[in-house]
Parts: C-alpha cells; sequence; structure tokens
C-alpha cells in the first residue's frame, strides 16, 4: 500500500541512456510540504526529475506523481505542477507579466484568470511594481523571482524548483529561501527543491532525498536525519580527568578542544557518575546532533 | 496620500482549467502573435508589416486597373492569371520562409522557453504541431491572402468568374494553391529551424536551400540532360508550380517541373512537405531540453 499523502512515489525506477545507468533501482517517496533533492552533480537528479513531469520513460519499475502514472498521464500531471528550471535564461524582449500570463495560460487557465493571478503571482514574490519591465532589463536576482512566479501563478498542487539560489547572492539567497518557504507552507504547494546547497536544504525542507549514482542513498525528515545518535557533547572544567575515565569505562571519546564527544551505552549515567566520583564541574551536557552535512558526508558523497 | 500593498496573500484558484488542446491554441496564437511583431520592437513589426504590403500591393492595384478597365478583352490582358499572381508575391514568400519559422522555433531553444513549454501540458509533438500550425499560418497570409483578396474584388466588380460554380472553382483552387505554396516551404524552414539555435544561420540556411536547390536542379536539367524527375529537386520552383497546375494553367517551363505531370508535381510537394515535417519532428524528438 502506498502512502496516500505521498506526492511522489517510485518504486525501482531504472532509467538508462544507452549503455549508461542514470538511475539505478531508485525507490523515493516525496510527502506533503518542502523536499530537498540533494545529489552533486550527475547524481541523476535532472533526469528524476524528468520522469517527475513525464517527460521521459522508464525502463523499469514503477512511478505515481500526484496518483498518477506520468509515462502515460504526462500532460495530466504537468497541468498541475509548477516548474522552475535551472538556467537563468528568458526572452529579454517579454515582460515579466507577459511571460507569467503566457506559462499560466499554457497550463490551462483563461486568459483573463492567467492575466489576474500572474500579476498576483508577480506581487507575491515582489516584482509588483517592475512586471513590465522586460527580462533582459532584469537582474539574476529578479529573474529568480520571475521564474518562481511562473511556476505558481497557475496554482498547481506541486512544484519542482531546480537550483532556485542560484547565481543569488547571500541575502537574495535568505529572501528566496524565505519565499519558498512560504509558498510551502502557506500556498498548500507541496515543493521538490533540486539542490547541490546543504545549507539551504537544511534550512527549509521538512524532508529531504540524498541521490547519488542513481540510487537514494539517505532518505526521510530534516529533523530525524540530524537525531541524536546517543553520542552526547560533555565539557568539564578537567576534560583529560573525564576522557582517561569514560575510555576506561569503554565508552568512545573523541575530543575537540574542550568538548567530548561520548558514544556508547548509557553514555549520560557514565558521565554522570565519573563526574560525580571525580568532583569535576559540569559546563555542559547535550545531544550531539549531526548536521545535514555529516548525513551527506556519511551518505558518501 | 499614497496607499502601499503590504501583502496581497495568496488565493487558490478554483476556476477552469482547460486541457492540453487549449495550450496547443494559446501556443499557436502567440507564435502567430509574435511574428506579427507585437509587444515586440518596432522594426520586427514594420517588417511583418511590409512583407504584407509586398505581398498585398500588387492585388490592390490589379483590382483598382481592373475597375478603371471596362474592356473584358483589355482587362484579360493586363491583369495575371491566379496562378501567375506568385510570380508577383515570391519575395513576399522568401522574406517570410526566411523569418518566420527561425524567428519561433531558435528563439524558443535559444532563450529557453521550449524548456518551460515542455513542463506545461504541450508534449514535444503538440508543441511541433502548434509552432507548424502558426508558421503556415503566416504563410498563408502571403500565399492564400493576396489571391483571395483578388478574387473577391473582381467578383464584387463584376469582372470575377462567371456563375456561382465557376466562382467556387475558383475559390477552392486559390485555397488549394494558397495551400500547396505554403505547407512544402513552411515544412522546410521547420526542417532548417530545427538544426540550429541561430536565427540568422537558419535563415541564411533556408534562402541558400531554396535557391541552390533550384540552381542544382535546373543546371542539371539544361546542361546535363538530366531526366525531368528531377526537377522536383527545385524546391524554390515547386511551389509555384504546384499553384499553376491547381489553377489548371500551362506551365512557362519545357523541361524539368513543366514536363511532369500534374500528380507528379504535386505528389512532389506532398512528399517534400511529409519528408521535411517529418525530419524537424525528428530532431525535436531527440532534441536535448536546457532545463
Amino acid at each position: 500500500m502506498t502512502d496516500e499523502a505521498a506526492v511522489v512515489e517510485a518504486e525501482g525506477v531504472v532509467k538508462r541512456y544507452g549503455t549508461t545507468t542514470v538511475l539505478d533501482r531508485l525507490s523515493i517517496s516525496v510527502g506533503r510540504g518542502i523536499t530537498g533533492l540533494l545529489g552533486a552533480n550527475g547524481a541523476g537528479k535532472t533526469t528524476l526529475l524528468g520522469l517527475v513531469l513525464g517527460l521521459h520513460g522508464r525502463d523499469e519499475g514503477s512511478m505515481r506523481v500526484l496518483g498518477l502514472d506520468p509515462a502515460g498521464a504526462g500532460p495530466e500531471i504537468r497541468a498541475r505542477i509548477g516548474y522552475s528550471p535551472e538556467h537563468h535564461e528568458l526572452p529579454p524582449d517579454a515582460q515579466a507579466a507577459e511571460l507569467v500570463r503566457h506559462v499560466a495560460e499554457l497550463h490551462g487557465l483563461p486568459r483573463r484568470a492567467a492575466t489576474e493571478r500572474a500579476n498576483d503571482a508577480l506581487w507575491q514574490v515582489g516584482l509588483g511594481e517592475e512586471r513590465f519591465r522586460p527580462l533582459g532589463t532584469m537582474s539574476t536576482g529578479q529573474r529568480q523571482r520571475v521564474k518562481l512566479a511562473q511556476a505558481i501563478a497557475h496554482d498547481p498542487r506541486f512544484l519542482l524548483l531546480d537550483e532556485p539560489t542560484d547565481g543569488l547572492d547571500p541575502v537574495q539567497r535568505d529572501e528566496m529561501l524565505r519565499l519558498i518557504r512560504r509558498v510551502g507552507t502557506e500556498f498548500g504547494m507541496d515543493v521538490l527543491l533540486s539542490s547541490h546547497r546543504l545549507g539551504e536544504v537544511e534550512q527549509i525542507c521538512d524532508a529531504v532525498t540524498i541521490i547519488s549514482d542513481g540510487k537514494v542513498v539517505q532518505s526521510g525528515r530534516v529533523d530525524h536525519l540530524r537525531e541524536t545518535d546517543a553520542a552526547l557533547l560533555v565539557e568539564v572544567d578537567d576534560p583529560d580527568a573525564l576522557q582517561a575515565a569514560l575510555a576506561a569505562r569503554g565508552l568512545v571519546v573523541e575530543r575537540a578542544r574542550d568538548t567530548l564527544r561520548v558514544e556508547g551505552g548509557d553514555v549520560a549515567v557514565h558521565v554522570r557518575d565519573v563526574v560525580a566520583e571525580h568532583g569535576l564541574a559540569l559546563r555542559r551536557m547535550a545531544e550531539a546532533r549531526r548536521s545535514l552535512e555529516d548525513v551527506f558526508m556519511e551518505a558518501g558523497q | 496620500m499614497t496607499a502601499r500593498i503590504h501583502d496581497r496573500g495568496h488565493r487558490s484558484y478554483d476556476g477552469a482549467r482547460l486541457g492540453a488542446r487549449h495550450s496547443v491554441w494559446v501556443l499557436f496564437q502567440q507564435g502567430v502573435w509574435r511574428v506579427a511583431g507585437r509587444r515586440r520592437p518596432i522594426w520586427s513589426k514594420l517588417l511583418f508589416a511590409l512583407t504584407l504590403a509586398l505581398a498585398y500591393l500588387p492585388a490592390i492595384v490589379f483590382v483598382g486597373l481592373a475597375a478603371l478597365l471596362n474592356d473584358d478583352d483589355l482587362r484579360d490582358l493586363v491583369l495575371p492569371t491566379y496562378g501567375e499572381y506568385y510570380g508577383f508575391v515570391t519575395a513576399a514568400i522568401v522574406l517570410f520562409a526566411a523569418i518566420v519559422a527561425p524567428e519561433l522555433l531558435c528563439t524558443d531553444r535559444k532563450s529557453g522557453m521550449l524548456g518551460l513549454y515542455l513542463a506545461s501540458p504541450l508534449s514535444r509533438d503538440s508543441y511541433m504541431f502548434a509552432r507548424a500550425m502558426a508558421v503556415a499560418a503566416v504563410m498563408a497570409l502571403v500565399t492564400l491572402g493576396p489571391p483571395l483578396l483578388l478574387l473577391i474584388a473582381l467578383t464584387l466588380q463584376g469582372a470575377g468568374p462567371d456563375g456561382l460554380g465557376d466562382t467556387l472553382l475558383v475559390f477552392v483552387r486559390v485555397v488549394g494553391a494558397g495551400i500547396g505554396v505554403a505547407a512544402p516551404v513552411a515544412a522546410l524552414t521547420l526542417a532548417v529551424s530545427a538544426t540550429t539555435d541561430r536565427r540568422a544561420a537558419a535563415s541564411a540556411g533556408i534562402i541558400l536551400g531554396l535557391l541552390v536547390s533550384s540552381a542544382v536542379a535546373n543546371i542539371l536539367l539544361e546542361s546535363a540532360d538530366a531526366p525531368d524527375i528531377v526537377g522536383l529537386f527545385d524546391l524554390f520552383g515547386l511551389p509555384f508550380e504546384v499553384a499553376i497546375r491547381i489553377h489548371g494553367e500551362t506551365s512557362d517551363l519545357d523541361v524539368g517541373l513543366g514536363a511532369l505531370s500534374t500528380a507528379a508535381v504535386i505528389g512532389g510537394a506532398i512528399a517534400w512537405t511529409v519528408i521535411f515535417g517529418l525530419f524537424a519532428r525528428w530532431r525535436y524528438q531527440r532534441l536535448e531540453v536546457r532545463r
């Protein structure tokens, strides 16, 4: 039984180009909210997006997007998906409002509704005052916003954003991430954010899927992936004494300056006992949470 | 006092969602308007208007002449036949052939719009269909419009075909000839435009394709005594020969196209249209789209 809340559900998907296997028995479940799709260049992200959009046929496996099979229902699925491409090229002589309206019409909206929603979408992304400017006169940051506007204007159920912060400075990047977070939480659209930047996925995504060489190597809720691995970070006034005593009890202790990372069974009990036995001053004891970078590195990237 | 909008909020859309046919229609319309220069620099509008003027001016002049000449024999002597009229719109046809398909296909690829189109309900085939229809429609503006104008104006002046039957027959021939000229030329321009992202290169390729094929076919026919069937490789002359045959007129050519049967000429035009159309489709099926 598949997860009914899943937006994308794939099982054992294989995609080959000639003799090259780009996706190798890939299984993925993209749920509600904002999901990050992480992977190095050539990992298979773009091919996966193409399969989700129904633009390529798969060689093996099954896939459902919004409850439909993209191999046979590509146009129906694409009508309900908003897509923001990675590249920044847009027709330089077209006005922002004109482009967004055109894409909304292509997704099935009648002219009047498309015009209204194009204007609304451009206001939502902060380009209301600039909507009649030709795209060729806009900065990269503004064009990224136009790409987001054209993706949301037809009120899709699902958004595919391919590297939406590419080419932005740190301030613009934060603004764009806030905007995507808002779209994913307030607009009722589920988002699949393809990116190679760990920080931004960690910042705004509810879940993450890491792919490498066409396979899913890690997948789950971001907070679950970063969850404690039963290790504790401990700081005391005499770290040498604590390190020696804990090691003598068979625990694995790593030291970074004055902070000890302690792994093993019943870590908290051992730390408490050693601190009491040696009369140490306990300054800090906290769960050792992994960063997404740790998860990414462990996944063999 | 000025008002400031801080947050417009998000409104979900519950209205009508039209299907993939609507997407094709939207793309077709956008293509025609784009070529016409709508919301584009002034030179685009001017080029379009001048090309139309080139095609329609002779028809308007002939309609004026027909109104001035009361003598039927003199009128028949001065006015061209419908088949001959295409000789007056050659420049307009070549101009549109050189600019329309490159403007649509090459620009879509170069500007990244193709990636957005293929992420919409359009497929590669429906995209090509919409663009091909737009190219054919604009070509028909110069291959079909002026002879139709001539027919309507002459009929209203009482200088047109005799009776309803003849008028209908000429009307059908005008429409058939207009399509017969537009279709192979449009297909050729689509095929050439499918091979490059650069508009200028595509335009040059189209003009070269038309002129070089004509020159080579005629050299082979006249200097090397090649069989008449070689005339079918004259891509410039073939559409005009189709128009002459559809109107039931006699060709000026003694060899090549002129010596072939009407079925062979029309069959050749249909074959080229299909070949160029299939080539363009094949290119787009295999085209790697930038995303």
